[in-house]
């Protein structure tokens, strides 16, 4: 090991606390743990009326339209707007909730191919699971019908083949939502079995066998996203078609056996999903949102 | 000022990379009250530190010297706060309950998953178990006590988890310190490199828990470059700001450094020698040699003398470890406050933006309590 010292280093994009002075100002953002604390509240009131720290109302009506957004959302007529508020300050309170939403657990949320699997794959497909989704938060108060995207976050590689690393790293990159209410600023993203195909981190190790873990992926997507849900693929249990298979004897047509058996999954894995998207709107109420 | 004061060379462990030079001296009672005339005699507010060796070997020690501040103080002279750290063996209900009475910080020494590798009982045992239970009585009283880590060769792998663990035993504040004086490899830097991605999750992931969280590698890494005009301000700038006094009187600029007649900066009786601590101070500030043109040396700890001489025995010379180790921290620090700041997270910009962070997270406590 010897000293080797950088010749460049690029200025990392954070401001210096000179330039976000000069540029911002900090009552724009208080931490949902000090909102509803009043001795919090009476330190800061103190704060702002001695001009202890850099906080200016003026300021921050000058500077409330530099902030850049979380989210990107797209609106029905698909015309991109900031969901920061680009309308006051009152509302940019509200668009920086950065609300960390936990993952709401029902069904295993696990799936495979290939000669480990002993039943037919049975999954739901992005529209079915955006309807249930949709139709549940709608319910609530909830409009997801707009749609948007997440930039910029710790995207999870997932891993699909046998042996290899259960969290194999994460990407930077753009994640569309599956929904995205507007006016509440939340959004979801639903984990289908493709999507956890489609982000599988592309190696050398290669294999006939593959599987799917959709709720550990929702999991990691939880981790990183704020503002927005994560539902995921509650899975089939195949111990379903070896009781079916059972009860219906040696000459049992395969084919009924496989509908009958891909109808029953379906209908409980949407109440499972169902399951969750009540769970998360539940979760809102405590939080005062809805 | 912080005056810290080591009681004592002895310890009741024989941690494998304890720096201080072990005997069997005490600082007396006498020599503790001159301490604090001495901070008295330049009124304001001080810190009295107690250290050692093992400071809750001498428990009365630290009962008189507080007894003599705080009689001080209620002459309106000076102010004192008080801290020690401590490995945490004696720390019974009885020493808590009086530094609760009398606000004494407690920073505890723990070693995490690593533990029982190198901070070990003088017959090789191992001190775990022990502490999760002193941990958990410490924390009871003290929320917010901080925790701090060594990390060594021996237990690097286990850095992020032990990090993890430490959180999950119920600490709020870790700091963490790496072990210069360890003979490190080239093949310690892939795996140190991966602890501090695995830490910069965790790190990211409890500031958008917005949980009461620090984590000292990021902090201060992170608040090099936010506060890049006034560096200055964060440095320990060598006996200028704390001095450490050894069981027999004699003044050193750093904990590291005592018991090294070189670095004597003067003894309690006839107070400390301007002339020595100014030599050691200019001595400290000459840029290091390899380090002059490289883009990241004023967020460096390249400045620090007492791990310069941990590491290579002196103040002047740095650690090609350490060198190594800021090339890998610095960047991981700025990708996750980079993506903190990118998504406008409040409780990120607050700490590190906000002045006034410490009082009003102390208001905070005064509602979690």
């Amino acid at each position: 090991m010897k000293i080797e010292p950088l010749r460049s280093y690029d200025t990392p994009e954070y401001p210096t606390a000179e330039k976000f002075r000069s540029t911002d100002v900090l009552t724009k953002y208080i931490p949902r743990r000090w909102r509803y604390n009043k001795w919090v509240g009476k330190v800061l009131l103190f704060v702002v009326l001695t001009g202890l720290c850099s906080c200016s109302l003026e300021k921050g009506e000058e500077s409330g339209r530099h902030t850049e957004p979380h989210h990107i959302a797209k609106t029905g007529s698909d015309t991109e707007t900031h969901h920061t508020a680009e309308t006051g300050s009152d509302t940019e309170t509200a668009a920086k909730r950065n609300l960390v939403i936990p993952l709401f657990v029902h069904g295993e949320g696990r799936g495979s191919y290939g000669c480990v699997s002993i039943a037919p794959p049975v999954y739901l497909s992005e529209d079915e699971a955006a309807q249930v989704i949709r139709e549940t938060a709608l319910e609530y108060g909830l409009d997801f019908s707009d749609r948007g995207n997440v930039y910029g976050e710790e995207l999870p590689y997932t891993n699909i083949f046998p042996g290899g690393d259960k969290e194999p790293g994460t990407y930077e990159g753009e994640l569309p939502l599956d929904g995205y209410d507007a006016e509440k600023q939340i959004g979801f993203v639903y984990v289908s079995k493709n999507d956890v195909v489609s982000w599988h981190k592309q190696g050398e190790m290669m294999a006939s066998v593959e599987s799917y873990d959709m709720q550990g992926t929702a999991e990691r997507l939880t981790r990183t996203l704020t503002d927005t849900a994560v539902f995921y693929d509650p899975g089939s249990d195949f111990n379903t078609f070896m009781e079916l298979q059972n009860s219906a004897g040696e000459n049992a047509d395969w084919q009924e056996l496989s509908e009958e058996y891909e109808a029953m999954e379906k209908a409980r894995m949407l109440e499972d999903l169902r399951a969750q998207v009540v769970d998360f709107m539940e979760w809102l109420k405590g939080e005062g949102i809805i | 000022m912080h005056y810290t004061l080591h009681l004592t060379n002895r310890c009741n462990l024989a941690c494998r990379y304890c720096y201080v030079k072990k005997g069997q001296s005490d600082m007396t009672a006498e020599m503790a009250r001159r301490v604090v005339d001495m901070a008295a005699e330049t009124g304001g507010h001080h810190g009295i530190v107690f250290f050692g060796g093992e400071p809750l070997l001498c428990w009365e020690q630290i009962e008189e010297t507080v007894a003599y501040a705080e009689e001080i103080q209620r002459t309106g002279k000076c102010y004192f706060h008080f801290k020690i750290t401590t490995n945490g063996l004696l720390l019974d209900e009885s020493f808590l309950s009086y530094a609760c009475r009398h606000d004494i910080f407690i920073a505890l020494s723990h070693d995490g998953l690593g533990n029982d590798t190198e901070r070990i009982n003088p017959d090789g045992t191992g001190n775990r178990d022990k502490l999760e239970e002193i941990a958990k009585r410490l924390l009871s009283c003290k929320p917010y006590a901080p925790v701090m880590m060594t990390v060594t060769p021996g237990t690097l792998p286990r850095y992020a988890d032990s990090v993890r663990y430490l959180y999950g035993l119920g600490f709020r504040y870790i700091i963490c310190t790496m072990d210069y004086s360890a003979a490190w490899r080239e093949s310690d830097l892939v795996i140190l490199k991966r602890q501090y991605r695995k830490l910069a999750t965790f790190y990211r992931e409890m500031t958008l828990r917005e949980e009461k969280f620090y984590l000292s590698p990021f902090e201060v890494k992170i608040s090099t470059h936010i506060r890049s005009h006034n560096l200055r301000a964060e440095r320990c700038e060598l006996g200028k700001k704390q001095i450490s006094v050894a069981p027999d009187g004699k003044i050193y600029p750093c904990v590291q450094l005592v018991g090294d007649p070189m670095f004597c900066i003067g003894d309690i009786w006839l107070g400390i020698d301007e002339e020595a601590r100014e030599a050691l101070y200019l001595l400290n500030e000459r840029e290091k040699e390899g380090c002059e043109r490289c883009a990241i040396r004023s967020r460096c700890n390249h400045y620090c003398a007492c791990l310069n001489k941990s590491a290579t025995g002196d103040i002047t010379k740095v650690s090609p470890f350490l060198c190594a180790h800021e090339r890998i921290l610095v960047p991981i620090a700025d990708g996750v406050a980079e993506r903190l700041y990118r998504g406008r997270n409040a409780l990120f910009i607050q700490k590190q933006y906000n002045d006034m962070f410490p009082l009003i997270s102390l208001a905070e406590d005064k509602t979690v309590r």
